[in-house]
């Protein structure tokens, strides 16, 4: 596992999600001049969402990697001087593939990156991947003001 | 409001999901031969997810996950597909038009569905106050079930 550039109390200070939505763990590379970031989810059967995802099959609901993947986004963005104190929202989800499950014990390394830029809008490339496998690849668009 | 089909506790026989990620509250409109169906979830500030944010706004990917349930309780209620589960295999084009706050009422709409072997897609919407809030094209794998 690579170093921990932020950890979960300080990504609380970034970005305004909080239990039970905050779903990213910590922050292992980030390189703003790249545009690019990794974190990681842990997932584990003590969330709440296995709860009822599904009683006797406990499979991490493929939305809420989507949420992993844009709050790791909204962390790049946020790290960004010329987006840093915007209101950052993600207006679009597409080219979106659900390629395996995630399930309790794995971690998901979360890789985002930014593909295109301009002052209102940012589209990123994201991946979820366990285990050197992608198990959700995502395009998200952001828009800012 | 308009009459009920399924309530909530028909919908659980139908679908695996509960609290807290059962995201259909009742059925209004089931069309089996077109294949279209209308969901209803009404959204209220005492749900765990609003403990997740400052502002209390419906986390969109649950918004995605209602959309693909009010589906799926259609897949169950096709002869040929009522002992399938349909999983999330992909989402394309899903655009964000407005928040959905606790008060609201969404209306999911699922239609134009296309089966293609184990693989599917459809068309979904959920609207607000006859506006769309969230639409999306769906895509959805078939697995034994249940």
């Amino acid at each position: 596992m690579g170093k921990t550039i932020l950890d979960s109390n300080q990504i609380q200070q970034l970005i305004p999600n909080r239990y039970p939505m905050l779903l990213v763990d910590r922050v292992v590379n980030l390189d703003v001049e790249n545009n690019e970031i990794m974190a990681i989810k842990a997932v584990t059967a003590n969330e709440m969402q296995f709860i009822g995802h599904f009683p006797h099959k406990h499979v991490m609901p493929g939305v809420l990697t989507l949420e992993s993947l844009s709050q790791t986004g909204l962390i790049l963005l946020l790290n960004k001087e010329e987006y840093k104190d915007k209101d950052i929202k993600v207006r679009k989800y597409d080219k979106c593939r659900f390629k395996r499950q995630v399930i309790p014990g794995d971690l998901c390394n979360l890789v985002v990156q930014i593909t295109e830029a301009s002052n209102d809008t940012v589209v990123v490339m994201a991946k979820a991947i366990v285990e050197e496998t992608d198990a959700v690849v995502v395009e998200l668009t952001y828009s800012i003001k | 409001m308009s009459k009920i089909i399924f309530d909530s506790n028909q919908i659980q026989a139908m679908i695996p999901h509960r609290y807290p990620f059962l995201m259909v509250d009742r059925i209004i409109e089931l069309d089996t031969v077109n294949k279209v169906i209308k969901g209803v979830k009404t959204v209220t500030a005492n749900e765990i997810h609003f403990m997740g944010s400052k502002k209390h706004v419906m986390p969109v990917p649950f918004i995605i996950e209602a959309m693909a349930q009010t589906g799926s309780i259609l897949l169950s209620n096709l002869e040929e597909y009522k002992n399938e589960l349909a999983l999330f295999a992909g989402l394309e084009n899903c655009e964000v038009f407005k928040d959905v706050i606790p008060g609201d009422t969404i209306i999911f709409e699922m239609k134009d569905i296309n089966l293609n072997g184990r693989f599917g897609t459809g068309h979904a919407t959920a609207s607000v106050d006859g506006e769309v809030a969230v639409s999306a094209a769906i895509t959805f794998g078939l697995d034994r079930r249940k």
